[in-house]
This record gives structure tokens, sequence and C-alpha cells, in this order.
């Protein structure tokens, strides 16, 4: 479970962030999520999972793929909605929250 | 010839005299369309299913030929879609079952799987496994499992799989230690290395008929016996189907990983 | 609109446990189940049964014109369960006869009047009244946006037997 704290951190970039758990893991969900792809900015849900899963200390969840940005895209069912994620590992459980938002985030630029 | 409706009653009248009313009103999932997924498909329509849900994005290749139940070799010369294999399969032993055949990935069909009785996982990655039972959770529907293995060992290979029932409030795939870290780990680190796994059609078999058993034992019992957690293990060497012999210690346990009711129905509920 | 219940046989015999004790002075007992909800392709609902929420003893109102009536602490409770879980609540007891139970003309009156008042704190989710015999059950939901209740149209015990119950 996040401290208060650290989910006020998430809640400072995205408004709405709320924690949501399924199978003994847990996610923030990011509803609106502002990302940053080149020159333009899109938003989106997202799903944050910040431990460890399928292999990945953490992982960031998109409700769309993003055209020409990250390789290897697969589809999950996760909080009983589709989302997608790309090859992008080794951001460590170890950071922040906003921080590990934020290094996830940096593949798409 | 007519056929005789009744034929089917007459020759598993043990089920119980309810027993064809309730397996033709019974809506089943199946996700996953090759190996394991055919033979059950198949034999869930032999037993006189009435709707089933068929979920597959592939094509039949030359290659699925050594183990997919239906799937011709002019299938595979047409690139044949195998949820169209699938619901010709069903609808030939069983013309009166309904099939909604969904040609893409489950994920992005999961809503039609929020109504069935039961759902058959015969997918090919723990990844998969591990939202497909997630996903059968939320909506309190058992959930049966099969998979097969070949592995390289010191003097040729070893053949093996199981077979798993994961109820609502009672055991999960972590739970029997189906599903792991490491083999979630290991399975992300191999990703795109690994090609396609080896799987035969008698080992497949032998997993789907028990996994049918099962499933027509959770509907219509033919003994009064309880039907609580399952973990069968397949040997494919001395071609056997035993209980885990850690069943007994496991039944013994609660659940923990999914005993959160926030993990029930649509977290994202609107009216 | 279709509506499919789901419970699983564990916390139904929690219900069954609970609704069968004695009472100082009510001739039946009655509970809330919690329960969350999803929509079902191509227009229906299903209906999850997740807690059951017990009615205390002392929050039972002695009038023996009814099997069991509830006093206002009673659903005071249940609405704030309501709220703070972010669930629908229905009200459920027990007919004590085999095969597959009525509501009877006061279980009708009464849930009408009580049940749309859960609407007051959770105005997005349904909520119903939901009836076991022996060897059955039953149900009603009353849908946001819909004044009159829908019976629900198949009912599943999910354990040991898969049980479904169509009506």
């Amino acid at each position: 479970m996040l401290t208060d704290e650290l989910l006020t951190e998430l809640t400072r970039v995205c408004e709405g962030a709320k924690e949501m758990t399924e199978g003994g893991s847990t996610f923030v969900f990011l509803p609106g999520l502002k990302i940053r792809t080149g020159e333009h900015a899109i938003s989106q849900d997202a799903l944050l999972c910040l431990q460890a899963r399928d292999g990945y200390p953490t992982r960031l969840f998109l409700s769309q793929q993003i055209q020409g940005r990250g390789n290897n895209w697969t589809t999950h069912r996760i909080v009983d909605r589709t989302w997608y994620t790309w090859s992008w590992n080794y951001v460590s459980s170890d950071l922040r929250p906003a921080q590990i938002l934020a290094e996830h985030l940096r593949a798409l630029r | 010839m007519e056929l005789n409706r009744h034929s089917r009653q007459a020759s598993q009248s043990f089920l119980g005299s309810n027993s064809e009313p309730i397996l033709a009103q019974a809506r089943i999932a199946i996700i996953g369309l090759s190996g394991g997924g055919s033979h059950v498909a198949l034999q869930l329509a032999h037993v006189g299913v009435g709707n089933l849900v068929v979920v597959d994005y592939d094509h039949v290749e030359a290659r699925n030929l050594n183990r997919m139940v239906g799937a011709t070799a002019r299938d595979a010369r047409l690139g044949t879609l195998k949820t169209n294999v699938i619901r010709r399969v069903i609808k030939c032993v069983n013309p009166r079952a309904r099939v909604l055949a969904l040609s893409t990935k489950w994920q992005e069909e999961a809503e039609n799987l929020r109504g069935c009785d039961v759902i058959f996982g015969c997918v090919d990655t723990f990844s998969e496994r591990q939202q497909l039972e997630a996903a059968a959770r939320r909506y309190l529907i058992p959930y049966i499992d099969i998979g097969m293995d070949v592995c390289p060992v010191d003097d040729g290979f070893s053949i093996g799989g199981q077979v798993v029932l994961s109820m609502p409030a009672g055991l999960c795939l972590r739970c029997y230690g189906i599903l792991t870290d490491e083999r979630l780990s290991r399975e992300a680190a191999e990703y795109g290395a690994a090609g396609s796994r080896p799987q035969v059609v008698w080992a497949n078999g032998v997993l789907a008929s028990t996994a049918v058993g099962i499933c027509v034992q959770l509907l219509c019992p033919w003994r009064n016996r309880q039907v609580r957690g399952i973990l069968r293990e397949y040997d494919g060497e001395s071609h056997t189907l035993l209980t885990s012999n850690k069943m007994a210690y496991l039944l013994a346990n609660q659940c923990p990983h999914f005993s959160d009711s926030s993990s029930v129905g649509d977290p994202f509920w609107k009216p | 609109m279709r509506v499919l219940f789901k419970i699983t046989s564990s916390l139904l015999e929690i219900v069954r446990e609970d609704l069968l004790r004695s009472h100082a002075f009510a001739f039946e007992r009655v509970g809330f189940l919690s329960c969350r909800f999803a929509h079902l392709k191509p227009f229906g609902l299903i209906i999850l049964a997740c807690d059951y929420l017990t009615v205390a003893d002392g929050d039972y109102v002695n009038d023996s014109t009814v099997g069991a009536m509830m006093g206002s602490e009673a659903i005071r409770k249940a609405l704030q369960f309501a709220y703070n879980n972010d669930v629908g609540m229905f009200h459920v007891h027990m007919h004590d006869h085999s095969g597959s139970p009525r509501p009877s003309r006061t279980d009708l009156d009464e849930t009408a009047k009580f049940i749309p008042d859960f609407w007051h704190v959770k105005p997005q989710m349904p909520h119903g009244a939901i009836v076991l015999s022996r060897d059955s059950i039953s149900g009603r939901c009353w849908y946001p946006g819909r004044r009159k209740p829908i019976s629900v149209s198949k009912l599943t015990i999910v354990g040991p037997r898969l049980i479904c119950i169509w009506n």
C-alpha cells in the first residue's frame, strides 16, 4: 500500500490518481495523464505498477499504444480494463513514485 | 437420418436427469484454441454445452497441424482463423450450440467473458494466465488452466504439465505455485527468443480431457463429493496424472491473493 | 435488461447460518449483502455479492405483525456501509420452505419503501433484495434511474458445485 504522502506526490502530477489492487498487486490509476511525445502532448489514462510484475521492477501501462514510440508493445488486462505497454525495463522500485513515473515517460518523448 | 436428440442424454444419463438442460444453458469460454483449447472445445461440444465463447487471434499454420484438433492441411494452406476452425468443429458435433468466436486478443474483448459460467485458459504464457485468472476472479468465475511443457534433461526430454482449478474464494495459481515471480521474470527475459513451445497432441489430450471432466463435475456432479481445489500434475514419462502432493497442505490454507473484495466487479462502474 | 446475480457458496453459507439463528422476539432474521457490479453485453447487469452485513440483535423492532422488523439503526448502519465501501446493498431474508422463493406482499411493500433510500448515499449503485428458501434463491434489483425493480433472471451459486437458478 502507498502512504498518503507518496500518493499525494502522484496526485500533484495527475489529479485523480488512485490506488487499486488486483491479485495481490498494487497499481496506481492515473486518469488523463499528460504525456509528452516529441513536440506533442497527449492525454491518456495510465496504470502505474510500482512493484515487480512480469519480470519488470516497475511498469507503466497506457490505455492506448503510442505510434512511433516504444518497442514490442504488448496487451494486458488489469483491473478490468485493457492496457498496453512497451519494453522499457530497469526502472527501479526504490525511486519515489513520481520519479518512477517520470522515468517511464522519458521513453516516450 | 433424423438425429435422436435424446441420444446424448441416454449415453450420459449418470450425470443426472437435468444434465442436458444444465449443459445446454451453460456458457463457457475457451481462451487459446490450439493444442489444449481445440481438444476442450471439441469435448464440450460432445457433452452438449450450449453456449461457447472461443477466443484466439491467430491463424492456422502448418506447425499447428501436429496438435490442433479439427485443423486441416487446407486450413494451414489458407491461413484459416483458428476461431473459424473451432466454430466449424463445434457446429459439426452440436449444430444447436451458440458459438461466439472472437478473433482477437482476449484482453480486448474481455467484457464478453463476464457472463460465463466457466473459463478455460489454454494459453502459452504465465503472464496471460495471471491476467486471465484475475479477470475470472473478478466475475466469480471458476477458472480451469491447462499447460504442458517439454524440457531438456540429461538423457533427452521430459514432458510435463498440469491441470488446475482456481475457484473464487479458493486457492489461486500463486497458491498452487504455478505462478511465481521467478517464472514471470524468466519468461519476460526470454521474450522473443523462445520461439514456439513444443507441444504434442497426446499430452494436450490428457490435460484437456481432465479439464473438461472437472468442468462437467462442477456443473453436473455424478457423485456426492465436493470439488475443492484441484492441481493435477502430468508426468509424460509414466503417462500419469496425479494429485500434487502439495494439495493436503494447500487445502488447509486460505488464498491471501484475492481476499480483497474490491477486486470483484468493474472498479470503474457507472450505471 | 438481463440481470445476473452471483454469490460464492461460502458466502451464502455465512448468510444462511446467520439467518437461521433464533432471536429473542423476531420470528426471522434479515441481513444485507454488499455487492459490486458490471455491465453485460449486449444489455445487462451482473451483480456480484462480496460481503455480508448482519443486523445486530438490538437493531430489531418488536413487531408481532411481521416476521422481522429492522429498526432505523439497522438501516443507518447499512447506509453507512454502502457509503464507506462504495457498494450496492441487497437486503436478504429467508423463507422456510423448499423451492423457488417468492417475495410476499409485505416483502414487496416494505422493500419498495426503503431500498431506494440507498440512492441517497450511493445514487450510482444498484440496490435490491434477495430472498432465500431452504434450497433456492431469487432476487430483485433497483437500477439507478428506474422506479420499478427488475427481477434477477439468473442466480449462480459458485462453489464445489456450480448451481445456476433461472427465474
